[in-house]
């Protein structure tokens, strides 16, 4: 059975939490037989990854915390371009630490778009309506939190430390990877992560 | 409707408060007290003592009775650890003491009442807390006491609330405090938090936010804070943000300047750090005593 580590930097306090289930379960159905050893997720502000040398800071202590870890970098684009920055994270990740094998993943717009790729999953749950269903582009819309809110009975909300790692768990993996690009990218880049090992 | 109140309150001579001035105006109807005289547009007053404010009489009329209801209903809240750690003796439960002191009470009756504010309630403590998996109310009767389950429990015994944290109960009185509020009658108008971090780890601040944006659907608060990682958070509306300061010897509070809001709607950082660099001001003067 093949082990491998993988250390997060994250920007949201939810991400905190559900993150570290959204790879357990990409990771498992990806190969069911690994020995996943992920580490707690370290989180920085979102302004502070962006800004100069925010990135290369944050990646030195996530190294420094898990020696022999990948690391991936997640983050939320909210209006900024997706590939720019992207790109930009990379190459910056890159130079920053040559030696380490770095992912970093842009949730378009944010973390809960991909929930909303897979709506109909979450039908029914935590409070949602049961007759869910994904809008048209979900990766377009610009305040998915407050999307989910609104499938909501008035009085109840969805609030990412307590209701984004249930979600984590139960929504429908193979639906996000057909309705969002970003979610792709996080599939590809696990996938990647693995089959170095 | 649109109306106004206000109370202008000064030390008088034996040091107890004096009210100086009183004034309350729903639409064209009002009323404004003095020391000795009332004035007012109503036709027939209300018996008025001068020993109290006016609008406890006049909160009796039909056309200032929403402003009674409105001052009456604010409710201010601070547990104390120390008030909630003993048992009590069982009681309604109907609203929760300032202090917390009757949690078990309120706990017992939104349990009873209202189970999905109780189920909530439980989810938050748990990402507050992930040491506990659950919290309940035990008894030993006439008295009653929070008692919490740890996660980790194969001998499934609980820890009474005489030997929690103080942060643990004190976070179990903020989530009592503010989701009770859909079940209060009278209603509730608003309430109050003084510095609702205090006490909690400062990464269960972005959990206790949460829970403070998602109970304002049900009800208005107003949390004072001196934290900057509760103001941490992107897309936090700049018109949720009230700065206070105090000069010339009055507190003023108002909303932020527009170079703040600027900053904050372009995301170039958060509350919290404008709130650490003491960039959080208010922009103009509200006086207030």
């Amino acid at each position: 059975m093949k082990t491998v580590r993988i250390a997060s930097l994250v920007e949201g306090q939810g991400e905190v939490k559900a993150f570290p289930i959204l790879l357990r379960r990409i990771c498992a159905e990806i190969d069911s037989n690994l020995n996943l050893i992920l580490a707690p997720p370290f989180r920085r502000p979102f302004a502070s990854i962006r800004e100069v040398n925010g990135l290369e800071s944050a990646i030195n202590r996530v190294a420094a915390l898990n020696p022999g870890y990948d690391i991936v970098v997640l983050i939320d684009s909210d209006d900024d371009c997706r590939k720019h920055l992207g790109n930009e994270l990379v190459r910056r990740a890159k130079k920053a630490r040559p030696d380490l094998y770095v992912s970093v993943v842009l949730a378009h717009r944010e973390y809960e778009a991909w929930f909303l790729a897979a709506a109909e999953s979450l039908a029914g749950k935590r409070n949602l309506k049961p007759d869910l269903s994904a809008p048209a582009n979900p990766e377009n819309i610009r305040d998915a939190k407050g999307w989910l809110c609104k499938q909501m009975p008035e009085t109840k909300k969805y609030s990412p430390t307590v209701d984004q790692a249930p979600f984590s768990q139960g929504f429908d993996l193979e639906l996000a990877r057909t309705r969002s690009r970003s979610f792709q990218k996080l599939w590809k880049e696990v996938e990647t992560i693995l089959q170095a090992i | 409707m649109v109306g106004s109140y206000s109370l202008k309150i000064s030390e008088g001579p034996d040091r107890a408060s004096v009210i100086d001035e009183e004034h309350c105006q729903v639409g064209l109807d009002y009323f404004t007290s003095r020391p000795g005289s009332v004035d007012h547009s109503v036709l027939t007053a209300p018996g008025f003592t001068g020993d109290r404010p006016a609008l406890v009489s006049f909160g009796s009329l039909t056309q200032f009775a929403p402003v009674f209801n409105l001052v009456s209903g604010l409710k201010f809240y601070s547990p104390n650890s120390e008030r909630m750690r003993p048992g009590t003796l069982v009681g309604a439960g109907k609203l929760l003491a300032s202090d917390g002191s009757n949690a078990a009470d309120v706990f017992v009756r939104l349990e009873r009442t209202r189970p999905d504010l109780t189920t909530r309630i439980r989810e938050y403590l748990r990402a507050f807390i992930p040491e506990f998996r659950d919290v309940n109310v035990a008894d030993t009767l006439p008295y009653h006491w929070l008692a919490f389950t740890p996660a980790s429990n194969p001998s499934h015994w609980r820890i009474n609330s005489s030997n929690v944290s103080d942060g643990t109960l004190r976070a179990m009185g903020i989530l009592l405090a503010i989701f009770q509020a859909a079940t209060v009658t009278p209603a509730i108008s608003l309430i109050g938090l003084e510095e609702p971090e205090s006490n909690l780890h400062p990464a269960a601040t972005a959990i206790l936010l949460d829970a403070l944006l998602e109970a304002s659907a049900s009800v208005p608060i107003v949390a004072s804070t001196h934290s900057a990682d509760l103001l941490d958070r992107k897309n936090l509306p700049e018109n949720m943000i009230l700065a206070v300061a105090l000069q010339d010897g009055k507190t003023v509070i108002g909303p932020i300047s527009e170079s703040e809001k600027s900053t904050l709607q372009r995301r170039l950082c958060t509350a919290g750090e404008l709130l650490r660099n003491n960039r959080l001001t208010p922009a103009a003067s509200t006086s207030s005593k």
